[in-house]
């Protein structure tokens, strides 16, 4: 079974970086990628898989390092007017991979609640905690040890 | 016309550009009271970070300001260091940079006319509805898309931001195969971008005509794109180095951002409307097909009309990677180099959404001192706001709603970038 890991992050701004950091600590067994957001090189790293686990900041209201696990086929991710560094959030992307029927069979969204997001920053406390049990959430939904 | 009433328009969180922004309209009967574009932008961080840094690592850090147009900041980067310590390139490595560039305007114009444009002019909110009632149409703008992925991609490394790309050059040159490879899908870019433009070509185009001072850069032998002389259609005529004399930036107080002028005049216009009319001439032929049967003049005045120009510049864009790719031979060194000295350089090119124009002092042991960084955007800012206050009284006499999408079109002519970096999921989970 083809299954794709993507971790999106931006590592200048802050807690921003979580996805990208969370890729580079994943054990090598699992073959992970970073994407920057840009919502068309998601749909194509996509394509063709047939589970997809995508790490990614999110504001959701929760605390700082608050990491969430999303079943995105059975809980669409609601698709807001949210701005984003390409004009489409990560949300859009799964949708529009939807409509065009190339999103994968199961896709897991691993969130981590973000706290600063200045340029620059380094990634805060809650930040830190919050990718290791993203890493371990991971390893959990690819049934690897941690 | 009603009697003096006050209406107050607010759009908050700009959707579908790039970045954060928002815009504040206040009018009394037909009157603009008040009227402010804000950028969010972050604070000239970058400009700060570089300070005390080797002149070898400008073009690393400076591409992580732009996450759609890495390229044009590494490029203008590296053109003013390279300026600064009096290195010269040569044409293969020219040549190479052109090709990769060029992937980013194809990657970055696709972007913009399909995802973030086009819906305005066909009522869509967004990409996602316009997928929904056009798939194959959608699935032709993320393979364009796609394509100038690729090239970026094998010319630039396969990472957030390309890597390959240095002071002087590149840290390894792709071989012949390697980029002869891309052709079948850089051919297929060139018809899908013929389609694009036929396809953007039959939207409805509000009618606006504007005196604008279109700034670009020239180059006698090419559409310039990697480097040139700073041009306008009012007399500007510099090398890059004279920019400070020529432009000035201003801070405004309720932005972060700053605004820029023509030193005793005012506002001015970059991006591909501004190449277009200065550098007509210059479109691959194949281009310039396409931009007459899309009912194209050579001087177009209509910023509604810069999807077009936008698709014309992707056509051009894929037939002269076409002609770079079979004259393709791989620098050899793949980069040049000089000894740091103290000097001040200054560089531009032309990034996506207009010209991009780096300046830094370096020090004798090469370290960077000063630095600054003007982007299109920032150039832009006051002229999309005289956009705003050209179109607002036409307009009084509509919906609220429908005043906000016809500004908020107007705003997105400018494919305004407006700051690079969150993306981050605003996460409301909805539970069927």
């Amino acid at each position: 079974m083809r299954r794709v890991v993507i971790g999106v992050g931006n590592p200048v701004r802050g807690d921003d970086a979580v996805g990208t950091e969370v890729v580079g600590r994943l054990p090598s067994s699992i073959g992970a990628v970073s994407s920057s957001g840009d919502p068309s090189g998601i749909i194509a790293e996509l394509a063709g898989a047939e589970e997809a686990i995508i790490v990614d900041a999110i504001r959701s209201g929760r605390p700082a390092g608050t990491v969430i696990v999303a079943d995105v086929r059975r809980h669409p991710i609601a698709v807001t007017k949210v701005p984003s560094t390409h004009g489409m959030g990560l949300a859009e992307a799964l949708e529009l991979a939807r409509i065009l029927g190339t999103l994968p069979r199961r896709v897991w969204v691993v969130g981590v609640e973000v706290g600063s997001l200045s340029v620059g920053a380094a990634l805060s406390p809650g930040a830190e905690a919050g990718i290791g049990r993203a890493v371990a959430a991971v390893c959990h939904l690819c049934g690897e040890a941690a | 016309m009603h009697q003096t009433d006050l209406r107050t328009f607010h759009v908050d969180e700009l959707a579908r550009v790039e970045g954060e922004g928002s815009l504040d309209v206040v009018v009394e009967g037909d009157r603009i009271v008040d009227l402010k574009f804000k950028i969010f932008e972050s604070p000239r961080f970058f400009e700060a970070l570089l300070r005390g840094r080797s002149h070898l690592e400008v073009t690393d850090i400076t591409a992580r300001i732009c996450g759609i147009c890495p390229v044009a900041y590494q490029t203008s980067s590296a053109n003013a260091v390279e300026q600064a310590l009096g290195i010269e390139v040569g044409d293969r490595i020219h040549d190479l940079r052109r090709l990769l560039y060029l992937g980013e305007w194809i990657e970055s114009h696709a972007l913009h006319i399909y995802f973030l444009h086009a819906p305005d002019f066909l009522g869509y909110p967004s990409g996602i509805e316009l997928a929904r009632a056009d798939p194959d149409t959608v699935r032709r703008g993320l393979q364009l898309k796609k394509v100038g992925n690729r090239l970026m991609e094998v010319i630039g490394g396969r990472e957030i931001h390309p890597v390959n790309p240095r002071v002087g050059g590149f840290w390894r040159a792709p071989t012949r195969q390697e980029i002869l490879r891309l052709v079948p899908e850089v051919e297929w870019a060139l018809t899908a971008a013929e389609a694009t433009c036929d396809w953007v070509a039959g939207f409805d185009f509000p009618e606006l005509s504007v005196d604008y001072e279109f700034v670009a850069l020239s180059d006698p032998d090419e559409y310039a794109i990697i480097g040139g002389r700073v041009v306008s259609n009012r007399g500007i005529d510099i090398p890059v180095e004279r920019w400070p004399e020529i432009f000035l930036e201003e801070h405004v107080e309720w932005s972060n951002a700053l605004h820029a002028r023509v030193r005793g005049r005012g506002s001015y216009h970059v991006g591909p409307l501004a190449r277009y009319n200065l550098n007509y001439g210059r479109l691959h032929t194949r281009a310039r097909v396409a931009a007459e049967r899309a009912g194209l003049a050579p001087m177009v005045t209509n910023p509604f009309r810069s999807i077009v120009v936008r698709a014309v510049e992707v056509v051009h864009a894929a037939a002269t990677i076409i002609d770079l790719v079979d004259r393709y031979t791989p620098p050899d060194p793949p980069y040049a180099e000089a000894s740091p000295r103290a000097a001040v350089g200054h560089g531009a090119s032309e990034a996506p959404r207009g010209l991009l124009y780096h300046r830094y002092q370096i020090d004798e042991e090469g370290l960077i001192r000063d630095a600054v960084i003007v982007p299109p955007t920032s150039q832009n800012q006051l002229r999309i706001e005289e956009d705003l206050r050209t179109l607002l009284p036409g307009l009084l006499d509509q919906e609220d709603s429908q005043i906000t999408h016809r500004l908020e079109q107007a705003i997105r002519n400018y494919d305004p970038c407006i700051s690079c970096a969150t993306h981050f999921l605003d996460m409301r989970l909805e539970r069927r």
